[in-house]
């Protein structure tokens, strides 16, 4: 066999064996870093050979993943020359896109929440969309509703494009208010008398919450009613400012309730059901804020309750009727392979030259940014079915909603102003001393 | 006769060459040692491209402004600067002393005293020695879910128990007094690590010592006092480097179960460092935190070597 080997060159079954050992893992290797590069495209087999392929990351899971991937299919259907592929990036989305901006191979779009697009805008990390809005799309950007629009607006230029919005109501348990000796049909109307009202519902024994009244969500929930501006010429200005601080006192006035045992009985309570339900949904709350989501999960968790919702009530001397407004805004990285097409997907997805526009909107249970949406017999029909829809549209068209405007410590300003609710809340500040100590903090912040 | 008489440092010909240098090895070796490093090369790569580079990267990042999406540019030492004027720095510093000073010698006391307990000579040790080690093989995320619950100041069942005692019990994460304590005593759950070594440790100590001992008159303690400690001083040591190390990297359990909150009681150092690198986008300051943290962990740890000379026995 040796003889024969040597006459026909085999080589030895040893060096085989130890060259493919060095071989194949080195090839694997290679293959893994090609893909990882890019030189292998995945999905470049699916749809036309000649359609430009557009990469849409979302941070959406579960049935909102499925109501995107729907969206791209209906858009992929109608646009044949586009096609959309969805990549949902769950985890840390905001630093996977950076990365892969840095690495100069972002995704054409990006579905992102509102504070980051500052910081995104100023490090020129996306682009701006107003170039974006002549000839068909010449009223894409005027038209918008301009609490929406503010939402994604960073110095003048419109960087995140609204696509489905949040609006915001007071939701009430009338089972709640009977039982503490309220009328159920007389809701309270301004700040101080749900203050009143709601202190009637608490039930704490033995350190342990057993059921809220009301509860301050957050500062820039109750801003609107409040009349709060967070910025003056382009900076934080959180000292000197009356109605921040009338905003801080009232919510240090729920400091009385114990900070970390209603912290924990309703972070324990959303966490339930995968994060989609809260205190009020079960049973446990008798007033909370929120959007027209808590319809769906009210009649999911809670079918026997009687409930109401009404406008944000108003301190005195507040708006009424305002709500803050907030959202998913569509991005376009810089370094995006298809920008104009990727505008196109972007201005389809919020309702321009989708007629189609109102089932998503309305399986999501939001508001529309591109105010013409609203007309449409899909959306008018889902207004109708729960006629307090009407109420959620209505404070979403109010002037003088209020929205966190950008900026290019957004991000910090976010978490210091949580950290500054949780001070009063927990007694460790007064509101003076969390306001002045927060915009200690932001002044500190670099860009 | 002539007589070959060899420069220092060289070598005379005709004798074989040393081990291990690449000038003078057979054709064999050199293929060993090719193939060698092609085995491991993987590993080298991942080293170099992950590790080292990042390494020294963060270092110059240090010294600059840098935002992953931009080019850095160099601010000197401002990021450094900086950091000494910013209060969350020195308020993660201080939770995370707070949690290694308390957390390290616990855990070890607590560890040493399991691993006695798990060495003596009884029925179904196999099962206990199982029992203690199996939280260690639970991922650090499925086991901080678990104990959010656990600690649920309305819900949990640690409430509850103390309830039924009488005790009212505290707001555990929720608490800025509470929260610190809450993820030490947690971290006793993960001990099963440190319990292996000490149980190694101590079945390497001869029988013969405490058969003496014990011949002597000597009790239990001291037994334990003048034998066990002494002998299993080194992996003590061992146990208390990497326990500090681990604690001022601690992160996993602050960023699952609290985020840093309430009012940033568990805002740790790395976790303040991630939310500098990642929320805001300071890769530069992060950079800065991370080489403080490595300048106060080699500091920790010279110091501690130095101090084992007075207390580590190594026989």
């Amino acid at each position: 066999m040796n003889a024969l080997r040597t006459v026909m060159k085999w080589p030895n079954p040893g060096r085989i064996r130890l060259r493919l050992a060095v071989l194949v893992p080195a090839a694997l290797a290679m293959t893994v870093m090609l893909a990882a590069c890019g030189a292998i495209s995945p999905g470049s087999s699916s749809g036309s050979a000649s359609a430009v392929h557009l990469e849409y990351w979302t941070m959406w899971t579960g049935r909102w993943l499925a109501l995107i991937q729907q969206e791209a299919t209906d858009f992929n259907e109608t646009h044949p020359g586009i096609q959309v592929s969805v990549l949902s990036v769950p985890q840390n989305g905001d630093q996977k896109l950076l990365t892969a901006i840095a690495a100069g191979q972002p995704p054409d779009i990006f579905t992102e929440w509102n504070p980051t697009i500052g910081t995104f805008a100023q490090n020129n990390a996306i682009i701006p969309l107003n170039q974006f809005a002549t000839g068909q799309y010449k009223n894409a950007i005027s038209d918008l509703n301009p609490s929406a629009a503010a939402g994604g607006t960073y110095k003048g230029k419109l960087y995140g494009y609204p696509i489905s919005m949040n609006s915001y109501l007071l939701y009430y348990n009338k089972d709640l208010m009977k039982a503490a000796g309220l009328n159920p049909n007389d809701p309270p109307e301004t700040l101080a008398q749900l203050t009143a009202d709601q202190a009637k519902e608490w039930n704490i024994s033995g350190g342990r919450v057993q059921q809220m009244g009301f509860y301050p969500p957050s500062f820039s929930m109750l801003a609107g009613a409040f009349n709060v501006h967070v910025m003056k010429s382009g900076n934080y200005q959180l000292t000197n400012n009356p109605q921040a601080l009338a905003e801080m006192k009232f919510i240090q006035s729920y400091s009385k309730y114990p900070y970390s045992a209603v912290n924990g009985f309703s972070e324990a309570l959303d966490s339930v059901g995968g994060g989609s339900s809260d205190a009020f949904d079960v049973g446990k709350q008798g007033f909370t804020i929120g959007g027209p989501w808590e319809i769906t999960q009210i009649e999911s968790l809670d079918p026997a309750m009687h409930w109401g919702a009404i406008p944000i009530p108003a301190p005195a001397g507040g708006n009424s009727d305002v709500t803050m407004v907030n959202g998913n805004y569509d991005i376009i990285p810089k370094g995006a392979a298809h920008p104009e097409q990727a505008w196109t997907f972007v201005a389809w997805m919020a309702g321009i030259n989708n007629a189609k526009a109102s089932q998503f909107l309305t399986t999501g249970g939001w508001m529309p940014a591109v105010p013409s949406v609203a007309e449409q017999p899909g959306y008018q029909q889902w207004l109708n079915q729960v006629p307090v829809r009407h109420e959620f549209l209505q404070a979403f068209n109010n002037p003088k909603d209020y929205t966190d405007p950008l900026a290019c410590n957004g991000e910090q300003y976010s978490t210091d102003m949580g950290n500054a609710v949780e001070a009063v809340l927990s007694n460790t500040m007064n509101a003076e001393q969390a306001l002045a100590s927060l915009q200690s903090n932001i002044d500190k912040a670099t860009c | 006769m002539s007589v070959s008489i060899a420069a220092k440092g060289e070598k005379e010909p005709g004798r074989p060459a040393a081990p291990g240098l690449p000038g003078r090895m057979s054709r064999l070796e050199r293929r060993n040692l090719r193939n060698g490093l092609l085995f491991i090369s993987p590993w080298i790569v991942g080293f170099l491209a992950f590790t080292a580079y990042p390494f020294i990267a963060s270092l110059f990042f240090s010294f600059t402004k840098y935002n992953i999406v931009s080019s850095p540019s160099l601010i000197g030492l401002s990021n450094y600067i900086n950091l000494f004027h910013d209060p969350l720095f020195w308020k993660s510093i201080y939770n995370t002393f707070y949690y290694t000073v308390i957390e390290v010698p616990l855990s070890t006391v607590v560890a040493i005293a399991i691993a006695l307990l798990l060495n003596l000579k009884i029925r179904g040790q196999a099962i206990y020695r199982t029992i203690f080690y199996l939280p260690s093989i639970v991922p650090a995320v499925a086991s901080s879910v678990l104990w959010v619950w656990l600690f649920d100041p309305s819900f949990g069942v640690i409430n509850d128990v103390l309830a039924q005692l009488g005790i009212k019990g505290p707001g555990w994460l929720f608490s800025t007094l509470w929260s610190k304590p809450t993820l030490i005593l947690m971290g006793l759950w993960g001990i099963g690590g440190p319990i292996v070594i000490y149980l190694a440790g101590l079945q390497g100590i001869p029988n013969e010592l405490y058969e003496a001992a014990a011949v002597d008159g000597a009790s239990a303690w001291r037994r334990i006092r003048r034998i066990t400690i002494p002998l299993l001083s080194p992996v003590i040591l061992f146990n208390v480097i990497l326990g500090v190390i681990s604690s001022f990297q601690y992160f996993t359990q602050a960023y699952v179960m609290t985020s840093g909150g309430p009012d940033n009681s568990t805002e740790f150092y790395s976790l303040y460092l991630y939310d500098q690198a990642f929320e805001y986008l300071h890769m530069g300051y992060a950079s800065a935190m991370a080489w403080i943290l490595f300048v106060i962990i080699l500091v920790i740890t010279l110091v501690l070597f130095k101090l084992s000379k007075r207390w580590v026995f190594y026989g």
